[in-house]
């Protein structure tokens, strides 16, 4: 087991920094031109070339290479193109508004998907599971910020139990300055109450949002492996033993979870990129949003940044997820392709 | 007595099953009502697809003066802030949708089994490498991906198609890996080669076509999926531009009025998509259980 | 102890019920071994299942009444059942890889096992758990208690299952085909065991299988199920000798010399409990239904033809005469001439040759192998059958495989026909492969399940004749007529055929480029016994037209010996005897083969292995592949083991021209009958007493 781990964390350092570098080269090999963004298409060559050398883009390949990397080790991405602030401090107001975001939404769409799915594969062929089944199948394939907007006009528009969509707390409110940037703890950390439950109330329609489309997919594979858990020969073979129901509930539980872990992560790392559809539905200054509105403005070090950012998550989670299923399924350990 | 002498006969409860694909899903078509809507809705996207722009009542990218009317009888779902037909747009759309998600599905199962058929069979450090490249893209937040290549390259069609056909390559290509490496130790490929048959011929003749069946049945979904990706991009401005009939453009359209009450630029396109990609899933869905069913 | 009463368990499905186990009675005494027999899907498994109050998927019990030491079993409470299951009733399941949870190591699987029905701390469930491994003969039993049910053997995972039913010391024990994934001289120490333990205690032992050798050896009493149902019941003499039920002969007859096989086997597949027919389930089937007995429209009665004989037949006063029993024939042991001896085996020069063949797997990441052929010589001459015998890990396959180049080598020469095969091109070898065949075990997988088997039968047509396509046509009829298949198969995929058929597919394929010699890598492993005997003589049937030469490989001593007229004995990568069918059967001489024969189970309750045979019985380590001892690989196992046989590395010895051994004891006549008989005794003696 310990050499499994260790032989997927020596996987990790190297694919983080493939990711950053193909990065980094994609941008200056795309045809696209920051330069003009910043003064304009009209600008002299004057304007043009004062305008490389601030923002270090007269320098080689190399050494702009050089400098992203070393900035790398202190976490430090450069200043902005766009607004000149440090892109680390940028990051850190809108990464938190994201993760609360799928974090909630994850947690709820496992509470709720796991016992139903569980439940549904004990119920093959009656009405509830057939139902249950239609809609795993429906809601894993719909448009998230559809849903969003729908649920706006309903519960904003027509009958008002929600703000508007306008961020993480109504316009007049200021949200408390640290020390986290989470919202949801720093309102607590400040005793602001009556912020927390503004922001639970401006989070609410975008959390359902995503509960709604990620119970799906998650639904489906919860039932399919309990099911082929319940119908196995070791089931079986162990209620033939006399061991007590507890102990057969949770072989099932434990035989049963290594493919919701699977589906998990790969949820989890799309959504924290396909959160910046819901983002812009409910106007939430989120990564997503940062990384598209950036991506529009062709900010290199913004747009590095959301880069290394995502994929050190994206890679975290999968290799948690590798670690949780080798726990969960001893047979990986040993053979894994 | 020996074996011939006696009239041959097939003993009872043996079952002639004919080869091919289509008598199962007729058998499918047969047994699940869901199956069956699935594929209505499947069908009617592909000939939209094909003949949606020319049943448009109205002209489709022209600008009118019939702004922001509520459906009616002459605008059946009603026009947005340009005065287009809503109802001939999403009829027009799968033109977009639709073909975007069929060619980058196309493009993906090709070359996703193509590599995992390669790299499975034949083994060794090229295959390896290719493993590690997917494993590390796919561990990449594939939505922002999409994202800044297709602003980066510019919002056209066809860079949505090949964006989206790069993002699903990884999935096609385990699929058929996968297949591969158990198929290529099963016994008919070893009977195939003492029979004197090449390894190319093997692969592409024996293997190939025992591999596909899991990843023709996740097309329909990645199809879906397609559909979802192309519209969630131009939702957001970083795909299909606008007055381009295109579905999550239209969504993106009436966003910032349906919030005031202008309900029908946005539900109507929204609907297309959902019933659209829940039909794909579907359909999807129903192969892959019909796949797995035949073991 | 056990008694049942027609018991019944039934399957909801939308418009009708099946009923799975159908009205059956059984009765288990203390102290006796029941054996219960029938095809699969005949309902054995759903019995014992039910047995214990258990269904699978959605059946349910549906009448009947189970009583076990006194007690009405379907009266019990949920928590009461579960002392019963495991602690009363032990269950060998079938399937023992599936049947472990694979989440959890093995020892914490027999502790909570044991916990669940004794007052224990987990100390002392860990050291039974130890004893209970070491009882069943698992190696290093300590690091087993670790292991994951993934990494066990299907035997290793069998003999877990053993260890945890005995564990509680049930006073009935259930076993579902215990020994079917074990070896045969594994098999028989494990049935020793099970026996003894079971007569130690005065328990009881209800076993299932499909194997007569199995019934004859250990039974005392026997229930044939067919369809759901009772067929017959009977003591083990007379279910042998005075059976009459059509589908017990048809059992018997594929196993047995008494019977005239084509006049009493059953045709077709097992009646489909989701659709029976009218009358006698049997009746589509059986060759001596009729009606005017009423086998076509009235369900038969099960009948008393002793007190302690029942049968559920119309006909059963003159089906044993129309059966045709032969009372005049030997026991098989006594017939040891095989009925297809073609006399001599023909001499004139060797079409295939094999000389000093070495095959190591290389284990990646360091630099030990596993040795699965080491120095391998053998001829095969023009029409003649080689038969090559060993255990799983003999490496028997491996050398099929290799004789045919379908694995490279690692030395060793292999010549055919003349030609050396390494020295040919790919594209040559390409060209031979039409002169050398091979027929697999499995029927499921060597055939494409996309193609038509037609097709698959083309294949080799194309590739090595210039045939037109209506030729090519034509002669995959022709082929399928000569295995015995109408010619419509040729349009269908596998999927719905009968293993029989696929494997009689298989051999069309093989023979379509007329080759001269075929490999049959235990061809008849994975069928049932009436399919394997009609493939067997297919198999001879196609050898006298063609003039084929045989590789026949396998595990079963029996068909060895009835179909081939040299034979080779691998054991662990070596060959440890070659010689003649008559040779090697009468008068076998390596220790190894002396243990293989001995533990030959005979489908004849008049010829019990007897405890002597057991002396022969191996015991003690078999060594790991990877690392093989440096003197004799059967030191650790041989009841005569010396000094000389642990340090010198053992060759093959001629004896008499045409019978080597690897024996050094053997050639220098060193291990006298003398000697033999005073082990046998030696054993006899200390068995004796709780042999009862």
């Amino acid at each position: 087991m310990s050499g499994f781990v260790l032989r997927r964390l020596l996987l990790f350092l190297p694919q983080l920094l493939a990711i950053a570098i193909v990065g980094f080269a994609l941008l200056r090999l795309l045809p696209v031109d920051p330069v003009s963004r910043i003064v304009g298409s009209f600008g002299t060559d004057e304007a043009r070339q004062s305008a490389k050398e601030t923002i270090g883009l007269d320098r080689s390949f190399g050494e702009q290479l050089g400098s992203f990397l070393e900035g790398l080790l202190t976490l430090d991405f450069g200043e902005s193109f766009v607004s000149g602030d440090s892109v680390r401090a940028e990051l850190g107001d809108r990464i938190p508004v994201t993760l609360q975001l799928i974090g909630i939404g994850f947690v709820l769409a496992l509470v709720i998907a796991i016992p139903l799915g569980r439940y549904i594969a004990s119920k093959v062929g009656g009405r509830i599971e057939k139902v249950t089944t239609v809609y795993a199948l429906f809601a894993g394939a719909q448009p998230d910020f559809w849903w969003g907007l729908i649920f706006l006009f309903v519960f904003f528009f027509k009958l008002g139990w929600f703000p508007a969509p306008l961020g993480q707390l109504d316009p007049t409110q200021i949200a408390p300055d640290g020390p986290t940037r989470f919202i949801f703890i720093d309102t607590l950390v400040h005793g602001q109450f009556d912020l927390f439950v503004s922001a639970l109330k401006h989070y609410a329609l975008p959390i359902i949002t995503l509960t709604f489309v990620l119970t799906g997919p998650i639904l489906k594979i919860m039932r399919q492996s309990a099911l082929d858990v319940i119908s196995s020969d070791y089931l079986l073979y162990a209620k033939a033993s006399g061991f007590t129901p507890k102990r057969v509930r949770r072989m099932t539980a434990r035989n049963s979870f290594a493919p919701v872990v699977t589906i998990t992560g790969v949820l989890l790392v799309f959504a924290l990129g396909g959160a910046v559809l819901i983002e812009t539905v409910f106007a939430l200054p989120g990564l997503g949003r940062y990384a598209l509105s950036r991506t529009l403005d062709t900010d290199f070090p913004a747009i590095q940044g959301a880069i290394v950012f995502m994929a050190a998550f994206g890679l975290t989670v999968y290799l948690v997820m590798d670690i949780l299923y080798a726990l969960l399924d001893p047979r990986v350990r040993h053979s894994r392709d | 007595m020996s074996a011939t002498d006696t009239q041959p006969e097939l003993e009872f409860e043996e079952v002639l099953r004919p080869a091919g694909f289509g008598a199962r899903v007729k058998e499918l078509l047969r047994t699940s009502w869901l199956f069956r809507i699935g594929l209505v809705i499947v069908v009617i996207a592909v000939i939209l697809a094909i003949i949606g722009p020319y049943i448009a009542r109205f002209p489709l990218e022209t600008a009118t003066l019939d702004t922001n009317e509520g459906p009616s009888s002459k605008h059946w779902f009603g026009t947005d802030s340009n005065g287009f037909d809503i109802f001939s747009r999403v009829l027009a759309a799968p033109r977009i949708d639709v073909s975007i998600a069929l060619a980058a599905t196309a493009i993906s199962l090709a070359i996703g089994s193509l590599l995992g058929l390669l790299t499975g069979y034949f083994r060794g450090w090229a295959g390896e490498s290719v493993m590690r490249v997917v494993d590390t893209i796919q561990a990449f937040p594939l939505f922002v991906l999409a994202i800044i290549v297709v602003v980066m390259t510019g919002r056209s069609i066809q860079n949505v198609i090949i964006v989206i056909a790069l993002l699903n390559i990884p999935i096609f290509l385990r699929m058929m890996r996968s297949q591969v490496l158990s198929l290529r130790e099963r016994t008919f490929v070893e009977a195939a080669r003492s029979s004197g048959s090449r390894e190319l011929n093997i692969a592409f003749g024996h293997v190939l076509p025992n591999g596909l069946s899991p990843g023709l049945a996740q097309a329909p979904i990645t199809m879906g999926f397609a559909i979802l990706v192309t519209a969630g991009l131009s939702f957001i401005g970083a795909g299909v531009q606008p007055p381009t009939p295109e579905w999550g453009a239209m969504i993106a359209s009436g966003a910032d009025t349906i919030v005031i009450g202008e309900w029908w630029t946005s539900v109507f396109p929204g609907i297309a998509i959902s019933l659209t990609v829940f039909g794909f899933a579907v359909v999807g869905e129903g192969l892959r259980a019909m796949y797995l069913r035949q073991g | 102890m056990l008694f049942v009463r027609d018991l019944s368990v039934e399957y909801p499905e939308i418009g009708r019920t099946t009923y799975a186990v159908n009205d059956v009675s059984l009765d288990v005494p203390a102290g006796s071994v029941v054996g219960l027999v029938g095809e699969s899907g005949s309902g054995k498994s759903t019995l014992t299942l039910a047995i214990l109050g258990l269904t699978r998927g959605r059946g349910r019990i549906a009448a009947g009444n189970i009583e076990f030491d006194g007690e009405n079993l379907l009266e019990l409470s949920e928590d009461a059942w579960r002392e019963i299951r495991g602690g009363q009733i032990g269950l060998v399941p079938q399937n023992p890889r599936g049947a472990l949870d694979p989440a959890e190591r093995i020892g914490m699987q027999i502790e909570e096992y044991y916990l669940a029905h004794r007052d224990a701390t987990t100390a002392e469930a860990n050291a039974r758990a130890l004893e209970l491994l070491t009882l069943v003969g698992i190696n290093d039993p300590e690091r087993r208690l670790r292991a994951f049910p993934h990494e066990l053997s299907g035997g290793m995972a069998q003999r877990v299952l053993i260890a945890m039913a005995l564990s509680c010391s049930p006073k009935l024990l259930i076993a579902d085909e215990p020994t079917s994934g074990l070896d045969v001289t594994i098999q028989a120490e494990v049935l020793d065991d099970m026996r003894r333990s079971v007569e130690a205690v005065g328990s009881s032992l209800l076993v299932i299988t499909q194997d007569l050798g199995i019934v004859a050896n250990y039974c005392d009493r026997v229930y044939i199920m067919h369809a759901g149902e009772i067929a017959e019941e009977a003591p083990v003499e007379r279910f042998f000798e005075n059976a009459t039920h059509p589908a017990t002969i048809a059992l018997l007859a594929a196993q047995d010399q008494h019977y005239e096989h084509e006049r009493v086997r059953l045709r077709g597949l097992p009646v489909n409990t989701r659709n029976l027919p009218s009358g006698c389930y049997l009746h589509r089937r059986c060759q001596f239904a009729d009606h005017a007995a009423g086998c076509h429209d009235v369900r038969p009665p099960l009948t008393d033809v002793l007190p302690d004989h029942r049968v559920r037949c119309h006909r059963f006063r003159e089906v044993p005469e129309l059966a045709g029993r032969r009372a005049d024939v030997g026991t098989p042991a006594e017939s040891a001439a095989p009925p297809h001896a073609r006399g001599a085996a023909p001499t004139n020069g060797a079409l295939l040759s094999v000389e000093g063949l070495v095959k190591h797997f290389p284990i990646p990441g360091s630099d030990a192998y596993v040795q699965a052929c080491q120095d391998v010589s053998f001829d095969v001459k023009p029409g003649e059958t080689l038969g090559v015998v060993g255990e799983s890990g003999s490496g028997k396959t491996t050398l099929g495989r290799c004789v045919l180049r379908l694995l490279e080598p690692t030395g060793g020469r292999v010549v055919f026909d003349g030609r050396d095969l390494h020295e040919l091109s790919k594209g040559e070898l390409r060209q031979l492969r039409k002169d050398m065949q091979i027929v697999y075990q499995e029927p499921f997988d060597s055939l494409n399940p996309l193609l038509s088997v037609g097709r698959q039968i083309r294949e080799p047509l194309k590739l090595h004749s210039d045939l037109s396509r209506s030729e090519r046509r034509e002669r995959v009829h022709e082929l399928l007529g000569l295995v015995g298949l109408p010619k419509a198969v040729a349009d269908a995929v596998p999927q719905g055929l009968s293993p029989g058929t696929l494997q009689r597919c298989s051999i069309a394929r093989a023979i379509a480029p007329n080759p001269k010699l075929i490999v049959l890598d235990e061809p008849t492993s994975a069928l049932p016994p009436e399919a394997e005997a009609d493939i067997i003589r297919l198999l001879n049937d196609l050898q006298e037209r063609l003039g084929l030469s045989y590789i026949f490989i396998s595990h079963d001593l029996a068909l060895v010996r009835e179909f081939c007229n040299r034979v080779v004995v691998m054991y662990l990568s070596q060959i440890v005897e070659i010689g003649t069918q008559e040779e090697l059967f009468a008068r076998p001489r390596h220790p190894y083969s002396r243990a293989l024969l001995a533990s030959v189970l005979e489908p004849n309750p008049r010829a019990k292995r007897d405890v002597g045979a057991r002396a022969e019985r191996l015991e003690g380590e078999i060594p790991s592949p990877i690392d093989l001892p440096s003197g004799c690989y059967l030191a650790s196992r041989c009841h005569f083991v010396r000094d000389r046989c642990r340090s010198e590395p053992q060759e093959l010895y001629p004896l008499v021209p045409g019978h080597d051994v690897r024996c050094w004891r053997v050639s220098e006549n060193d291990l006298t009958e003398a000697e033999i008989e005073e082990s046998r005794r030696r054993v006899a003696a200390s068995a004796n007493p709780d042999a009862g």
